[in-house]
């Protein structure tokens, strides 16, 4: 029996119903104009407060916040008094001045990591406040702009303006907690939790963190507008609203305690993507990609058999279902690398590796320490652009593209180390890997419609039957964390299972267990390969290796070394040398 | 236009902002290098500096060259309660010291609010007059500025590369448990560190309230001063500070006096953010190792 706990408990409701009640009916009982005014700007920082807890959710702090509220308040302002826009456009273009800068800055600033982030933000507000003082015939300076007219007649009286601010705050916290609630909130808690593992997912990460700074900075600039519709427009206080982020968490009582540490622990940098070569991608059009009508994932017994001919293009049919996989892909060469390099520096990390990888094998690399086995795995699933070569899977040129893309085409990894969300139960960890069976599109996951739900009914019956299947049954509600750890290595193979691949990257899955639990890692990623799934494993333990792959891939300083079977490959001399040194390979060569 | 006089005062302006950022981005690249605190509270203690010399000199009437490093190691020391209270809870932890600190700044400032006044003060230059040096004029406080901000910075390295206590420290901030585990008491480094670090703060506050003026909100310039100087140089990195704080003082130096102020915060601001996302470890500093 799927047991999922309901994502708002009633309790959250009541108290939120009697919140409203209080603020709505108050002003009944007492006619005092102070209250009023501390009850408007209450309900004005309320908005400010659940947008910034949106942006922090992603676990970036932006201290640029207050910024982005000056702007909108600028905008809506000015759009009134100089451009005469009537009542609630100009409160639009509040929203929307602050989103569309959010836009532009969103995608390039949202790539840094946690600390750099809050830097930056940090810079930004104070160019964005020089620049607003700074302009005099734009904004009068640190004088202001004076004499705001109130926007409809039946605002100008204090009372109703404050129903009408209480009605936007309702709104805004409202969308602010949908949307946490939405499976759209829950692919930004796993990528607050464990960046890498849920791009690797096919959750896109920077896609969604600037869905979500955009919607963040549009509603903070709707409290920019909101506030100043009824007073001269003062320079924005960035303290002020610095102060309300803290208590925004605890004020709606759903936050959980955004955790900005694990955010920066998670944090990664990738190299900024030069501008070009995005626009170029976003010239090339979205890739929209949809399973098929008939490769439910429920039970993948039936793959496409080794040999069959391969289609005449890798087909992106659209289908039903939620943002899932592509066609299986041929099975001669599922993937080939070719002339893969990477540098750092003057260091050679890979220097032009290349082989293949036939679908349904299981293809080992191995190498000593230093070799460039890590790299190599990084490079081929998106973490870090190689410098040179190209990775070639199912007859599509994927170099370089983002783990959430790959993966969305069939190519999914284990991690070494952060193999698991460590505070989420297995379950949830195992839903979180079928992001792409689940996830309908934004505005069905903000809506809760029909069909988000029955996406996610599907993907809960098909991580109950992968759970019952390698045996994670009993554990299934226990937290990922307080497991032991071939548990977590199992589980971790789990979370890549879970969508559904075509070809699992293994980053060394059997690293740290005893020989007991690496035998059971075996016989699942036997099993996996009984199912069709093409493995890449990556490891040091040449046992293990010998034990389960058909052909081996030598890697030493980051070439190439040796490849074949594994007999032939472990009696190499060359690969002795490697290992072992140097006079071991020559006796081995005199023993033969 | 480009006269030697003016030249010359342009440099000298340049060379005393440059000293006083150098001796604000040290402190508080120090901090954040063997702490890794981003102290958010860099301004306000600065600030407290500024007042120290205010009183130990516009009131008392203490000899200048005793005042400035006296009101300097008042003030670090007295805030050795302020670590104990609050900054030691977020050592290694920089997210959290962002926010904590960030509170701590508005607490200190407020507070100097209602024990002072918001008004600004004015320090009593120290040395008023002009020298001459060949056909040069230049102003005798900037260059008291200049020669003060180098004997602590000599003393300060002297300090990290010639004293065990400085190892100590230079072993903390690569890493520190490794220094924890070869015997370094790492709690003491911490507060040296901080003593140090509010020390120069503190000083740099004194020399810049002279410059300008003294009120509990002057310090938000020095601690944007000290953000855009570590990250230009690299956060974490000494001799990044230094570089960093060179370039900006020469940079404001000239861009405010040929084309003003706002140009020349703006262009900062600009080239910071710009370096933050093509190269977000400065000029000197090391680049952050990606995560697989």
């Amino acid at each position: 029996m799927i047991r999922v706990p309901p994502r708002v408990r009633t309790s959250t409701w009541l108290i939120a119903a009697c919140v409203v009640a209080l603020a709505i009916a108050w002003p009944l009982l007492s006619t005092n104009r102070y209250l009023l005014t501390v009850a408007t700007l209450i309900a004005l920082n309320a908005i400010g407060a659940s947008s910034l807890h949106l942006i922090i959710r992603t676990g970036l702090v932006s201290l640029a916040h207050a910024a982005f509220m000056g702007i909108g308040a600028y905008a809506a302002v000015l759009t009134l008094m100089r451009l005469h826009w009537p009542f609630p456009l100009n409160l639009l273009a509040g929203i929307a001045a602050p989103a569309l800068v959010a836009l532009i800055i969103g995608p390039i600033l949202l790539r840094l990591s946690g600390k750099y982030f809050v830097l930056v933000t940090f810079l930004f507000g104070e160019i964005v406040r020089l620049t607003l003082t700074d302009w005099q015939s734009l904004t009068g300076g640190a004088n202001g702009i004076f004499g705001i007219p109130p926007p409809m007649a039946a605002l100008a009286d204090s009372l109703s303006f404050y129903y009408f601010v209480l009605a936007l705050a309702v709104l805004c916290v409202g969308l602010v907690a949908r949307l946490l609630v939405s499976e759209f909130g829950r692919a930004i808690d796993a990528l607050r939790e464990a960046e890498p593992l849920a791009e690797c997912s096919g959750i896109p990460v920077t896609r969604f963190k600037v869905i979500a700074f955009v919607i963040g900075c549009g509603l903070v600039g709707l409290e920019g507008g909101a506030a100043n519709l009824s007073a001269a427009l003062r320079r924005s206080d960035r303290l002020h609203l610095r102060a309300i982020a803290q208590s925004g968490g605890d004020e709606r009582g759903r936050g959980h305690g955004a955790s900005g540490g694990s955010a920066d622990r998670h944090g990664v940098h990738r190299r900024p993507a030069r501008v070009a070569e995005r626009l170029r991608r976003a010239a090339a059009g979205p890739v929209r990609d949809h399973p098929t009508g008939g490769d439910g994932g429920h039970a993948r017994r039936d793959r496409r058999p080794l040999g069959a001919p391969r289609p005449a293009r890798y087909g992106r049919r659209p289908g039903r279902g939620g943002r899932g996989m592509t066609a299986p892909p041929p099975a001669a060469a599922l993937l080939r690398i070719a002339g893969l390099s990477r540098q750092f520096g003057g260091l050679k990390a890979v220097n032009d590796l290349s082989f293949d990888v036939a679908g349904g094998e299981i293809l080992g690399i191995i190498g000593p320490n230093g070799a460039g086995k890590t790299t190599a795995v990084n490079l081929i699933s998106g973490i870090i652009r190689p410098s040179g070569g190209t990775v070639t899977f199912g007859g599509e040129n994927v170099t370089g593209l983002a783990p959430h893309r790959l993966a969305r085409r069939g190519l999914v990894r284990t991690f070494q180390a952060t193999t698991v969300y460590d505070k989420r139960t297995v379950r949830e960890n195992a839903l979180r890997g079928a992001f792409l069976r689940l996830y309908p599109d934004f505005l069905h996951s903000l809506l809760g419609t029909r069909r988000a739900r029955r996406l996610r009914a599907e993907a809960e019956a098909q991580v109950e039957q992968l759970l019952d299947w390698l045996g994670l049954r009993d554990v299934a509600d226990s937290v990922a964390g307080n497991l032991p750890y071939g548990y977590q290595k199992s589980l971790g193979i789990v979370v890549a299972l879970a969508a559904e691949p075509h070809l699992i990257l293994f980053d060394e899955p059997v690293a740290g267990l005893s020989a007991a639990e690496a035998d059971h890692v075996r016989d699942t990623l036997a099993r996996v390969r009984a199912r069709g799934i093409t493995a890449v494993v990556i490891d040091h333990n040449m046992r293990f290796i010998a034990g389960l792959c058909d052909r081996v891939v030598v890697l030493h300083h980051g070439q190439e070394l040796a490849q074949g079977r594994p007999a032939e490959v472990l009696a190499d001399a060359r690969v002795i040398e490697a290992y072992l040194g140097t006079g071991h390979g020559a006796a081995r060569r005199r023993r033969a | 236009m480009l006269s030697p006089v003016l030249l010359g005062q342009v440099l000298v302006n340049g060379l005393s902002l440059s000293a006083i950022y150098v001796l604000i981005a040290l402190g508080f690249t120090l901090l954040f290098g063997i702490m890794r605190v981003v102290n958010f509270a860099h301004g306000a203690f600065a600030m407290l500096g500024g007042y120290a010399l205010f009183y130990l000199y516009g009131v008392f009437k203490l000899p200048y060259v005793l005042a400035v490093p006296l009101g300097a190691a008042i003030v670090a020391v007295a805030s050795l309660v302020l670590e104990f209270l609050v900054f030691r809870w977020f050592y290694q932890k920089m997210l959290q010291s962002m926010i904590g600190l960030l509170g701590l700044n508005l607490a200190i400032e407020f507070s100097a609010v209602l024990v002072w006044d918001v008004y600004q003060r004015s320090i009593p230059p120290a040395f008023p007059g002009v020298i001459r040096l060949g056909g040069l004029i230049l102003p005798a406080d900037r260059l008291m500025v200049i020669g003060i901000a180098l004997v602590v910075l000599a003393a300060f390295w002297l300090f990290m590369r010639r004293t065990r206590y400085g190892l100590a420290m230079r072993a903390a901030a690569q890493d520190v448990e490794i220094a924890q585990s070869q015997g370094i008491d790492t709690r003491f480094v911490y507060r040296l560190a901080f003593v140090i670090a509010i020390f120069m703060a503190a000083l740099a506050g004194g020399l810049y309230a002279q410059i300008y003026s003294l009120s509990p909100f002057m310090g938000d310039r020095p601690l944007l001063v000290a953000f855009v100087v570590v990250i230009l140089g690299g956060m974490g990195s000494i001799p990044g500070a230094a570089l960093g704080g060179v370039i900006l003082g020469f940079t404001e130096s000239f861009l405010s006096t040929f084309y003003g102020a706002s140009v020349s915060s703006f262009v900062s601001f600009g080239v910071v953010i710009l370096l933050l996302i093509v190269r977000p470890w400065g000029l000197l500093g090391t680049p952050e190792s990606l995560r697989p």
